[in-house]
């Protein structure tokens, strides 16, 4: 039998407004080479300056992932030859990453597994370059963009256990709010290491997977390639070390072409960049303004007996959790769970809108939440009054009223309309009494039509089997 | 200190991108091995604490900018020391080597 084990480089573009080693405006541009600096061009003669929100951002990261934060800090120039970084070198944390030891917890059909970070460091982002036919083109945007690459150790065994890590890395980092973690767009990409041993045999020899465009072609990318190299040792041929890239088309891995010299960064320490110290008390600064975690959010939600559906539909979109925290604590908050994770999303996806871009006042989705809670109105009364309240605002109660509303619970008035209609439906009665279940069910839909949806149905319902059974 | 090798010569050269003839090869092997004996004197230097030897030329440290931007260089600003652009990209001779 044999083992897979993977491990998982991940390049996380941080959102700083300034780049990372000089003040080139970290933003996206649709037009090439408007966000540049002589800095981020490698022009001779530059002196990088380290931003300080990178290292702020870099300890937040360090702290999610559970990671001893260095408290000495330098920089290394990692040294090749290639146009998307003119000056010849890259600046990164070899020697004293920001972060390292750390984890990401993942839970797998209830089992939780902790996966190792190694190594959480920064660096910066190299240019952009497009390959026409004859020539490179290089878009200096990105150049000096800050980085966050974050290492695990080979303690991934399977390609769901990948996607989870990675699901969970991307979450932690949304929370934090320091990068947009889009694979789809690159503000994070994913490379995977992946080789297949015997049980008991040391590991087999590994496969780097890079170009990876999506989480689950993560997955994709990782099954694939445990099954071919599974194939090419049961045909005895001899496994090279390589990197691949995914190709999303044939949902395959491609053999890159590889330097035969092979990669010699030639890492030394970069004279350019002083000393960086992290003291306890900036750490501390940072982690009092840590917002609360998912995982963390997730076992109150638990305990406040949300379902697991509507606790990983509230989390998975984190403006829409801001909201719910805001909220859930004036109101019930397993109806609120319920009216966002189905009502609110399904008009979402209806209207292909965002969460951010619905007008939900706070006061309005507050008022349906306890008339509903109250059963002033039935569900599907909530259900019609929701998109009016999403599209038009307003008053919430103003707008029960023109809608005529209100559910009535009133027993006495419930009573003369059960009356009325049982009075009008004699053959029901007379099915009823020879034990037929549907007869109550016609007459419940009368006795609501008779309402216009206003009853109180499970008061009605009531009302009903006490005065059919004593007739 | 050992000089360096043809061989190692050749390997950095090819890390560069850089093609040497016979003669270059020897002339640098030559001109590196006295670079790195140099370097050598540095490293055979007393220091007792270690953590007393500075990576940056400066006593300095701690000095950050405050995630602050200033304005983009303009297009002709960038496209001046550029040998060659293509409408608003920087344009270099194909590379095509991951």
């Amino acid at each position: 039998m044999l083992i897979p084990t993977i491990g998982i480089e991940i390049h996380v573009e941080l959102k700083s407004k300034g780049k990372v080693f000089s003040k080139g405006k970290n933003e996206f541009s649709t037009y090439p080479n408007t966000n540049v600096t002589v800095l981020d061009l490698g022009y001779p003669g530059i002196l990088p300056q380290l931003n300080k929100e990178v290292i702020n951002m870099g300890i937040a990261a360090s702290l999610a992932f559970h990671a001893e934060i260095a408290k000495e800090m330098h920089f290394d120039r990692k040294n090749y030859f290639y146009p998307d970084l003119p000056k010849g070198y890259q600046i990164t944390q070899q020697k004293t990453p920001i972060g390292s030891n750390g984890y990401i917890e993942i839970e797998r059909n209830g089992v939780k597994k902790k996966i190792r970070i190694e190594r959480l460091h920064i660096e910066e982002d190299t240019c952009k370059s497009i390959h026409t036919e004859h020539a490179t083109l290089l878009n200096f945007n990105r150049a000096g963009v800050p980085l966050i690459e974050i290492v695990s150790k080979p303690d991934i065994e399977s390609a769901e256990e990948a996607v989870l890590y990675v699901e969970k890395l991307r979450e932690t980092l949304l929370y934090l709010g320091i990068s947009d973690v889009k694979i789809e767009e690159g503000s994070m990409r994913c490379d995977v290491n992946v080789s297949v041993h015997e049980d008991g045999t040391p590991f087999g020899t590994k496969v780097e997977i890079k170009n990876i465009g999506s989480i689950s072609n993560v997955g994709v990318a990782i099954n694939y390639e445990i099954k071919r190299q599974t194939e090419m040792l049961k045909n005895n041929v001899k496994i090279v070390e390589e990197t691949r890239r995914f190709d999303d088309k044939t949902m395959t891995t491609i053999a890159m072409r590889t330097k035969e010299t092979g990669n010699d960064y030639r890492y030394f320490p970069e004279p350019d960049l002083p000393y960086i110290h992290v003291n306890e008390a900036w750490i501390k600064k940072i982690e009092e303004k840590m917002p609360i975690m998912p995982e963390v959010l997730r076992e109150i939600y638990q305990k406040l007996g949300i379902n697991e559906k509507n606790i990983n539909a509230i989390l998975s979109n984190k403006k829409m959790c801001d909201f719910y925290e805001e909220m859930r604590k004036n109101m019930n908050p397993i109806i609120l769970s319920n009216l966002l994770t189905g009502d609110i999303i399904s008009f979402m996806n209806k209207n292909s809108l965002e969460f951010e871009d619905i007008k939900l006042e706070k006061n309005n989705l507050g008022g349906l939440v306890e008339a509903l809670e109250r059963n002033d109105i039935s569900s599907k009364q909530g259900k019609e009054i929701l998109p009016i309240l999403i599209t038009e605002g307003g008053d919430y109660n103003t707008l029960i009223n023109k809608l005529g509303m209100k559910q009535i619970s009133d027993a006495d008035s419930l009573l003369e309309l059960v009356s009325k209609v049982i009075d009008e439906n004699p053959e029901s009665v007379i099915d009823f009494k020879a034990g037929k279940d549907r007869a109550t069910k016609y007459l419940m839909g009368q006795i609501m039509k008779a309402s216009r949806g206003q009853a109180n149905p499970a008061l009605v319902n009531k009302l009903l089997i006490e005065v059919l059974e004593n007739l | 200190m050992q000089g360096l090798t043809s061989e190692e010569v050749e390997h950095v050269a090819d890390l560069a991108n850089l093609v040497l003839t016979e003669e270059e090869k020897q002339k640098f092997s030559r001109q590196l091995s006295d670079i790195l004996a140099d370097i050598d004197k540095i490293g055979a230097a007393n220091i007792e604490e270690e953590s007393k030897i500075l990576i940056a030329p400066t006593e300095n440290h701690d000095l950050y900018h405050n995630d602050e931007t200033v304005e983009s260089l303009k297009k002709e600003e960038i496209e001046k020391n550029a040998n060659k652009t293509s409408g608003d990209y920087i344009s270099v001779p194909k590379a095509l080597d991951d």
